[in-house]
């Protein structure tokens, strides 16, 4: 704790400093009954210094002393260490004497009506007491803080004598020669630190910058800045003063992470005193210390926590300079805040530009309509949910006039299944040439796949047809595909059902081929399961109503675009906001 | 503090300040002290420098108790600020006050 008399308070930033400043007293110690008695006191000595009469002396010294007394009250009553700080300050004026009460208790609701209790009742006379002993009263409640300030007009009882107002004018031009070197220090400290926010430097170094300034402006032998992760949200030590004689462990470790953890818990700063700091060396007294842990907040975000000490038996923090270590914390916790906004809206840009390009990439790999298109019409559709997404469709014309169709679909969507995706048609395509029949090919396709997909834990369905226009057949071999429906004219439409499992849940799974013969007229469409969503009006519900859609279809007068025309037009594609993938690719053998 | 018995009256001298930082500790030796033998408490107000809201609960509670019993608590020779303080909470009709 600390008694100071001085002609002058720091101002803060947000006061105008006076081109006089009036005699002021400042105390600050704990929120305990014992200690703030001893605050009241020093304000009764410090007005009677002044020369007013015994009687204000003693109505400044019992409204000090229930305006504390509150603040212990609800101190208490939290059941918290009694070290929080309380701090008092009273200002002689002209006409009157104010008075600041700041605590950092619960605080109270003050009562809208304030009465005197029964003569018999025991309590509840103090706020009365107070009301009646002021001219003026605001009462200040805050998550961080209480303050009460008091302001009484001077009595007809004050009267300094001539010699005592000589005495005190001195001792006043003295102290305010001090306090106003000190306030250029804090008020430029707080200006250097602000412009130097501005400038684009780095985290670390301003945390190293703001320790400087309050060592220069409140005269810290020792700090600690202490910054919260953004990743992990755990406090990691960015900066750290040693004190004059080189002593990094000012405070023992364990006591600054209690005062830590009880300053996070609470919101609220937390008094440093020297029975923390003296056991340190018992038989030397410069090494007591007093100090505060002060957590900053962006919001009920914690931002950091910074502790400040100074050593020597008569060391004091007054609350200016508190007020210059939650500036300085302020500043910084905004340039951190703005410092993560833009490393996100950065990383954000960055992602954005890398999911366009695998949009691109996987755009770029569906197969371009086979030029030839009086033996075969094909083509296909492929919209994602996301802007990539794990289905595909692909066309491989071999040699001998037949093509490969393939639908695939790998489960999940976004960035990790579009991979994917371009690792099985690649695949696909390896095993293309030389495999004789889609059964053959998918199988060995499953085999290249199974480990990695294992691996994964994921799976790929696929349907892989080969469709010969010459012999007019169409063979094709599903592995945990949606059923291709098939339709030939004349004959009735028909679904080929998968008949293996997807790929990636056996190592070597026997599959099977369905082959049919097909006339001029036909068509074939594999889709992946977009298409059947029940939630959505606009799809299909199953593969039966895929194939009653077709069979309402005029497909003797459609060719392969106009087949996929009408289907995106039933499907409302063009309004692109599916909530799956949707892909298709559709055959047809044109009539003569 | 000093407590003593004359007949049945608890007579209490030497207290500098009765505030909330005494109050719990002076209470219970005052109740303690008044219980078994006492009809009235007489206060020597002339060592007393300070008194806050705490400490006129606890004199309170001591008249309560002589009242209890048919007695009183008399406060003699109170400084002129204590006496201002029992005016301004209307207990100076409450108590008796010997002034000085």
């Amino acid at each position: 704790m600390s008694l100071r008399l001085s002609s002058a308070i720091l101002p803060s930033r947000h006061v105008v400093p006076q081109a006089v400043t009036p005699p002021t007293f400042h105390w600050a110690g704990r929120t305990t009954l014992d200690d703030v008695r001893e605050g009241a006191r020093g304000a009764r000595e410090f007005l009677a210094n002044l020369g007013f009469a015994d009687d204000e002396c003693f109505h400044w010294e019992i409204l000090l002393t229930e305006a504390s007394n509150n603040a212990v009250l609800h101190v208490e009553e939290e059941a918290s260490s009694p070290s929080k700080p309380l701090a008092i300050e009273l200002q002689v004026h002209a006409d009157h004497v104010n008075a600041r009460i700041q605590d950092q208790s619960a605080g109270f609701a003050w009562p809208e009506n304030v009465t005197l209790p029964d003569s018999e009742d025991e309590s509840g006379r103090g706020l009365f007491i107070l009301m009646e002993l002021t001219d003026h009263l605001d009462y200040q409640r805050g998550q961080r803080g209480n303050s009460l300030i008091l302001e009484r007009r001077h009595g007809e009882t004050l009267r300094p004598t001539a010699a005592e107002s000589v005495r005190v004018l001195g001792e006043v031009l003295d102290d305010m020669t001090r306090e106003l070197s000190a306030c250029y220090e804090s008020l430029a400290s707080v200006f250097r630190f602000s412009e130097e926010c501005r400038e684009d430097s780095d985290v670390e170094a301003l945390g190293a910058r703001m320790l400087e300034h309050l060592t220069n402006a409140i005269g810290a032998d020792c700090s600690t800045l202490r910054l919260c992760s953004d990743g992990t949200g755990k406090l990691e030590t960015l900066s750290a003063l040693p004190s004059a004689d080189g002593d990094r462990e000012w405070l023992p470790s364990l006591e600054g992470l209690r005062l830590e953890a009880k300053a996070i818990e609470s919101g609220q700063d937390q008094w440093i005193d020297n029975s923390i700091t003296r056991p340190l060396s018992p038989l030397d007294p410069a090494k007591a210390a007093i100090g505060i842990v002060h957590p900053f907040y962006d919001g009920d975000t914690l931002m950091g926590v910074v502790s400040i000490g100074k050593f020597g038996p008569d060391s004091t923090m007054s609350a200016s300079d508190l007020q210059i270590v939650h500036t300085l914390s302020d500043l910084l916790g905004q340039k951190i805040k703005d410092r993560r906004r833009q490393a996100v809206e950065m990383e954000s840009r960055v992602h954005r530009h890398e999911i366009g390009l695998a949009a691109a990439i996987q755009r770029s790999l569906l197969p371009a309509p086979p030029a030839e298109r009086q033996l075969l019409q094909a083509t296909g559709f492929c919209q994602s949910a996301l802007d990539v997404g794990g289905d595909f469709y692909d066309l491989i014309q071999r040699e001998d006039g037949s093509t490969f169709f393939v639908i695939a679909d790998v489960m999940g969507k976004g960035l990790g299944a579009s991979m994917l995706a371009a690792i099985t048609r690649s695949v696909i395509r390896t095993v293309a040439h030389r495999s004789a029949s889609p059964s053959e090919m998918l199988q060995e396709v499953a085999q290249r796949l199974h480990a990695d997909l294992e691996r994964l834990e994921m799976f790929v369905t696929v349907a892989i047809g080969l469709v010969d226009p010459k012999e007019k057949l169409l063979c094709v071999a599903n592995a945990g595909h949606c059923p291709v429906a098939v339709h030939v004219p004349r004959r009735q439409d028909m679904l080929i059902e998968p008949s293996a499992l997807p790929l990636g849940l056996e190592a070597q799974p026997v599959i099977g081929q369905r082959v049919i013969s097909l006339t001029e007229g036909s068509h074939i469409l594999a889709y992946t399961d977009g298409f059947l969503d029940s939630r959505s009006e606009r799809h299909f519900t199953s593969p039966d109503q895929v194939l009653a859609w077709m069979q309402k279809q005029p497909l003797s007068s459609l060719d392969a675009d106009g087949f996929k025309g009408a289907l995106k037009q039933e499907l409302d594609i063009s309004a692109g906001d599916a909530a799956d993938d949707i892909t298709f690719v559709n055959l047809h053998f044109p009539l003569p | 503090m000093n407590i003593t018995s004359q007949n049945d009256t608890l007579v209490i001298k030497d207290i500098s300040e009765l505030t909330a930082a005494q109050a719990p500790r002076i209470r219970k030796e005052l109740g303690e002290a008044f219980a078994p033998l006492h009809k009235n408490a007489r206060l020597h107000c002339d060592s007393l420098e300070f008194l806050d809201s705490t400490g006129l609960g606890v004199l309170i509670s001591l008249h309560k108790k002589a009242a209890q019993e048919g007695g009183k608590l008399t406060l003699l020779h109170p400084k002129p600020a204590i006496v201002q303080l029992l005016e301004l909470t209307r207990l100076h009709r409450f108590f008796d006050i010997v002034a000085a």
